[in-house]
């Protein structure tokens, strides 16, 4: 490390990091870019917003509040 | 063993080998030829000069599984003025060898029985390339030597005054040789140079506790010829020819004794000034050395003058060479010429290359200290460098001789710190051998990318990549006002489709699939495929486990437009599209859906939906190897500008603007 001139060691630093963390994702199994993960309010089916009244169990829909599109 | 007597003196001498031929009068020092009369008196010899050698005359050793005994040594000068000691060593058995030392380095070698061809004397060149054995040699020197000294029992015949001509080989792997014409037909002798530890001595000798001579004699005192002043000699054994720091004359040593040859001009207006005093110690790249010589050489080339300096540094292990040129330091020692390989412009050494930089005449323009070799001011010497950086060959040829230096780049500031009496000029460009600062950004990198391929590689050959969930849920078509309804069919599980209702009015249409089994732990890709033509499907979705509540959410688009704009075909998007999220736990898993599509998509509707758990992600592979290649690409902009700065000093310019 003594030879090594500041900017080696920087650029060693950042690619030990940037190698590390993506291995970490790849053997993680995390992802970057998602949103992020949270935990359901409510398990009820019969108070389930956006139920649709059939017998499937239907959980908080109150996230989902996109309507993109074209 | 014959006891005879000197015819000089009377003293005893013991002969106990067949093949000795001369033998020295520890007395008188005369040389004493064997003969069918006795011994016969042939001159006499110059004492023996003190060479801090290992050997000594009567000690047995062993090299490799032979033992050998030491019955005898020459000291040998050349005309350069070099002295170096020939051991002759008998081994068990009957073999006998020569052992050549030389300023700690130790060579052994045995006469070759079928030589072949073998040259001329006068046509023997330095750099010539001979085979024996079927070995390459490069003759390393041509020269003719005279026996000063000598004790004990020698298997050839000399007079003090016989010169004795021969051309030194020199091979790789250590490869050592000696043509000796002394001899009709010439005799060859093959060997190499061996490390000093390759020896196992009957005892370790120690010159103090035996009562000889100390390893290293106080510097006598010697005067100069010239001035008539006293001149200590920092390297008495070895110093050849030294320069009166009084009066610059040049004079000849022999021991204490100095024979004026002729007055050096120091240049001193010249410059560059002289960086470190005489005597000055430092240690140097873990070598204790002392500064015993300098001198000021430059070239010439089309009127201009590239000087630079040299300073000749004693220590432990040698000597060794300190340059500067532009205030640019490499730090050396000789090597053999048959180490070296020469292919037109590439040179190769141990196997690394070696690029050609620079040529020339080198000239003395001021010299002082004390040289172990008869250095000649006034002589004009060809001269070679090749460059690897931080490494630097230079090829010296004078008479009859070719001699190979190779260098190490080494800092201004490491110079500095070694010896703070010198005053270090400051750097200017850049150096032939100085190396790129930066260049460990380029093997960090090769091994980042050799990190990242084969952590990819080894993550997908062990990467489950399994289909979970294959769902298609087919819409149905979109009334004017509502969702319509829908079905689901599980592709995985074999059971029969379900059917259900549209959502309730001003409600979207969720869709929620059938439980999945995630084994926990690994990222999750979720697909869909729609069959969209100029339209779009959008569901913004969320996974769900079951059992702990742990909720995901992400969102797909299926958009996918086409047409003929100005005569040439377009499209946008596609049929299909992906996303991907974090691990979930593992366990019973769903995926939700709110469907939107396109208002004018009122047809029946399939969006298949595909889950994958354990799919690597080739996309940090490339976003990874881009980051990590930015500050490599800047450093090779930079590595481009330093070697084409280095290069504008050579009489090879690699990098032109042509």
């Amino acid at each position: 490390m003594k030879k090594l001139s500041f900017f080696s060691k920087f650029s060693l630093a950042l690619t030990v990091f940037l190698v590390g963390g993506t291995l970490y994702l790849w053997f993680g199994g995390k992802e970057l870019f998602t949103e992020n993960r949270e935990k359901a309010e409510a398990t009820s089916p019969d108070h389930t917003p956006g139920s649709v009244g059939h017998s499937r169990r239907i959980y908080g829909f109150g996230y989902i509040g996109y309507h993109g599109g074209k | 063993m014959a006891d005879l007597a000197c015819p000089s003196c009377g003293t005893d001498v013991a002969i106990s080998l067949d093949v000795t031929c001369v033998t020295v009068c520890p007395s008188c020092l005369k040389v004493l030829e064997r003969s069918d009369v006795g011994l016969v008196d042939r001159g006499v010899l110059a004492p023996l000069k003190e060479t801090r050698s290992r050997l000594r005359v009567g000690l047995r050793g062993r090299y490799e599984y032979k033992f050998f005994t030491v019955c005898g040594r020459v000291q040998v000068t050349e005309s350069g003025g070099n002295l170096w000691d020939e051991w002759y060593a008998a081994f068990d058995g009957g073999q006998w060898g020569w052992l050549a030392e030389d300023r700690g380095r130790i060579w052994l070698s045995m006469a070759v029985e079928h030589p072949g061809y073998v040259p001329k004397f006068s046509q023997v060149r330095a750099g010539d390339v001979l085979t024996f054995e079927g070995r390459s040699y490069t003759v390393s020197e041509v020269d003719t030597g005279q026996v000063v000294a000598a004790e004990g029992e020698i298997p050839f015949h000399f007079t003090p005054d016989e010169r004795l001509p021969f051309a030194d080989l020199s091979g790789a792997d250590g490869g050592f040789g000696t043509i000796d014409y002394t001899f009709d037909p010439p005799r060859v002798y093959l060997g190499r140079e061996l490390p000093v530890d390759a020896f196992k001595l009957e005892r370790d000798i120690d010159l103090h506790v035996e009562g000889e001579p100390p390893t290293k004699p106080a510097p006598p005192e010697s005067i100069c010829p010239g001035c008539q002043k006293k001149v200590e000699l920092r390297t008495p054994g070895e110093t050849v020819r030294a320069i009166c720091p009084h009066c610059d004359m040049l004079c000849d040593v022999d021991g204490r004794a100095l024979k004026a040859i002729r007055k050096v001009v120091i240049q001193s207006n010249a410059g560059p000034r002289m960086w470190v005093p005489l005597g000055a110690t430092g240690t140097l790249r873990g070598e204790k050395l002392t500064v015993v010589a300098w001198r000021l050489r430059s070239v010439f080339k089309e009127g201009v003058r590239y000087p630079w300096q040299e300073a000749l540094l004693y220590g432990d292990k040698g000597y060794r060479y300190l340059d500067c040129a532009d205030g640019h330091f490499t730090l050396g020692r000789s090597i053999a010429a048959g180490e070296v390989s020469m292919d037109n412009a590439i040179v190769r050494y141990q196997g690394k290359k070696f690029e050609r930089f620079s040529i020339g005449d080198a000239v003395t323009e001021a010299i002082v200290g004390e040289w172990p070799w008869r250095v000649d001011p006034f002589e004009r010497n060809p001269v070679a460098e090749f460059v690897a950086p931080p490494l630097l060959l230079a090829r010296e040829l004078g008479e009859g001789e070719i001699d190979w230096t190779l260098t190490e780049h080494v800092d201004a500031d490491e110079v500095a710190a070694a010896f703070p009496t010198g005053r270090v000029p400051p750097p200017n460009g850049v150096g032939a051998a100085q190396p790129f600062k930066h260049s460990h950004i380029f093997r960090i990198w090769r091994w980042a990318v050799l990190a990242l391929v084969v952590g990819f590689t080894f993550k997908c050959s062990t990467a489950s990549d399994a289909v979970v969930l294959d769902q298609i849920v087919s819409l149905d078509a979109l009334p004017p006002n509502g969702t319509g309804g829908y079905t689901l069919t599980n592709r995985l599980a074999q059971k029969p489709t379900e059917t259900f209702p549209p959502a309730e009015a001003g409600q979207p249409l969720v869709v929620t699939t059938d439980a999945f089994d995630l084994a926990g732990g690994k990222n999750v890709l979720i697909e869909a495929r729609a069959g969209v033509d100029n339209s779009w499907v959008f569901a913004a979705g969320q996974m769900l486990n079951e059992e702990t509540g742990d909720l995901q959410p992400f969102s797909l688009e299926v958009s996918y437009y086409h047409g003929v704009d100005g005569g040439e075909s377009w499209s946008e998007g596609g049929q299909t599209t992906d996303t991907r999220v974090s691990s979930m736990p593992g366990g019973p898993t769903r995926v939700q859906l709110e469907i939107e599509r396109d208002p004018a998509l009122t047809r029946p509707l399939e969006l298949n939906l595909i889950v994958r758990e354990d799919s690597p992600n080739v996309l940090y592979l490339f976003l990874t190897l881009l980051f990590i290649s930015i500050l490599p690409f800047i450093a090779w902009i930079l590595k481009s500008s330093f070697e084409r700065a280095r290069w504008e000093n050579s009489d090879y310019p690699k990098h032109t603007d042509e």
